[in-house]
């Protein structure tokens, strides 16, 4: 049945019945492959809408009266149209903002809501556990049988590892750790604190094509059993500076982004516009932090506001939040 | 999806289990439409029994962990997808993994539970979504009726199916 035979005025419930049964079929008829995209696509759409939902919820709690009053309702955009039987503004003003409110006074009120992270980093972070992951695949579990090492920091390239080499990695790592192992037990006492660092490996090839330097830790130190060879902690070393260049390139374009300009209001029928900047988990796993002793979000939010310089741009209020559970705090910033 | 199996292929070719199947919401959208489900029920055959005779999920779980894939909720997130491992408690489900059809997804093969054990799991799980899902399948033709009812006479689940027959006014 196709759009262009409908004729609505002759439309009965049987036609609508056997349109939906039709369709169920031509989409069972899909190779599985296809219809795993599909349910791909529709988990992903659910899971934007439970994020959205979550980082509101929060902030709701965190600052109940961000609107200068009590909220009566809200919903996520798409939910709001369907759960109130409204017809929705055409696109693409149907899926702007992100969330919509309505005050105790009667006030609707837009708010979209934006990530604060450095997406780069996010894809550095990820492919460096990809490489960590295939290297721990290839060396399997070997048990800590030394005299004198704790621990072992492996200190990947960002190379890609290739399967082929598994074998021959580990041997020449294990052989590596045998013989560091000859020359640590040979130390003076005086160093027996001491780490001992490799970053030559011209006796292993394989280890100088995927490692920049091992580091050895004194058993004296601690030892481990277990995951006694591991990866350093890549975010250890930082400063906040970056996360505040990001945060503050952010808000600079996200005040001027045109989607969110007059017309916004005037199509969805908004009475204010507000945008909500948060800081949340997936950040704080793969960002550098943008806390430093001395500095900590209050402090952020008042960058944020300098940086702003009393300019919200398209929106009536910008608010910064940060969403880490048990450590929510929000602040307004414009 | 298909990296996901290729894990399970590796996990059984490695020894870590002894046999999988996907059964649950993924193997009735091989057989029907796509509708939204959030995981990957694998049915599997262990390899190794604790002393007690319960099933442990330990080799599993510290398998799987190696290659960098944790546990969430019910299961283990592995490449987006959350994985709930089942060691079948009933003979029906232990019979559904062994009988498995082999089906390939993207260029990957991989077993899914037929059409008649996946309808006799579902009947016998006896949800509301689990009993619609046995309507479809029966209505779209997928289900040979005749092995059907050989597994679910075999299984213990007659009066199951004639209470459900008459609930939802279904002839045979």
């Amino acid at each position: 049945m196709s759009s262009s035979t409908v004729d609505l005025a002759k439309l009965t419930i049987e036609d609508i019945f056997r349109a939906k049964e039709e369709r169920r079929q031509r989409l069972a008829a899909l190779p599985f492959d296809k219809k795993i995209e599909i349910v791909d696509k529709l988990r992903s759409a659910t899971a934007v809408i439970k994020n959205e939902k979550l980082v509101f919820e929060s902030f709701l709690k965190a600052y109940p009266d961000f609107a200068g009053e009590r909220i009566k309702e809200w919903d996520v955009v798409e939910e709001w149209y369907a759960k109130r039987g409204l017809t929705p503004p055409p696109e693409p003003f149907n899926k702007r903002p992100d969330i919509i409110a309505l005050t105790g006074s009667g006030k609707r009120i837009g708010i979209e809501l934006k990530n604060w992270l450095i997406q780069q980093q996010i894809g550095e972070a990820r492919r460096r556990e990809r490489i960590q992951d295939k290297i721990l695949q290839a060396i399997e579990k070997p048990p800590n049988e030394t005299q004198t090492i704790g621990y072992v920091w492996l200190f990947p390239k960002q190379a890609q590892f290739e399967a082929r080499d598994a074998e021959g990695f580990r041997h020449q790592l294990l052989c590596q750790i045998a013989k560091a192992d000859d020359e640590m037990a040979r130390r003076p006492a005086f160093e027996e604190l001491s780490t001992y660092d490799i970053e030559n490996f011209c006796d292993f090839p394989l280890l100088g094509k995927y490692l920049h330097r091992i580091r050895f830790r004194p058993k004296a130190r601690g030892r481990g059993t277990i995951r006694w060879i591991r990866f350093p902690d890549a975010s250890r070393h930082y400063s906040p500076r970056e996360m505040l260049e990001s945060l503050d390139g952010a808000l600079l374009s996200h005040r001027s982004d045109e989607r969110y300009n007059k017309d916004l209001k005037k199509e969805v029928g908004l009475d204010e516009v507000y945008l909500l900047v948060h800081y949340d988990f997936k950040a704080f796993a793969y960002n550098t932090p943008f806390a430093a002793p001395g500095f900590g979000f209050k402090e952020a939010a008042n960058f944020a506001r300098e940086s702003l310089n009393g300019d919200g741009g398209y929106f009536d209020r910008i608010f910064l939040f940060h969403f880490l559970s048990g450590q929510e705090k929000a602040e307004r910033i414009f | 999806m298909e990296k996901v199996i290729e894990i399970l292929n590796r996990m059984q070719a490695d020894g870590v289990i002894e046999r999988f199947a996907i059964g649950g919401g993924i193997a009735t959208i091989y057989y029907l439409e796509p509708y939204q489900t959030d995981d990957i029920d694998v049915f599997f055959l262990p390899v190794v029994l604790e002393d007690s005779g319960l099933v442990t999920l330990e080799p599993i779980y510290s398998y799987l962990a190696n290659l960098g894939y944790y546990p969430v909720k019910e299961g283990i997130l592995v490449e987006n997808w959350p994985v709930q491992f089942v060691a079948p408690f009933k003979p029906l489900q232990e019979e559904a993994v062994m009988q498995a059809r082999l089906v390939v997804y993207g260029k990957t093969p991989t077993l899914i539970f037929t059409s008649e054990h996946l309808a006799a799991e579902l009947l016998r799980s006896g949800r509301p979504k689990d009993h619609a899902r046995v309507i479809n399948l029966i209505q779209s033709k997928q289900v040979d009726m005749e092995v059907f009812r050989d597994i679910v006479r075999r299984h213990d689940l007659t009066d199951e199916w004639n209470e459900f027959k008459s609930r939802y006014d279904l002839e045979e």
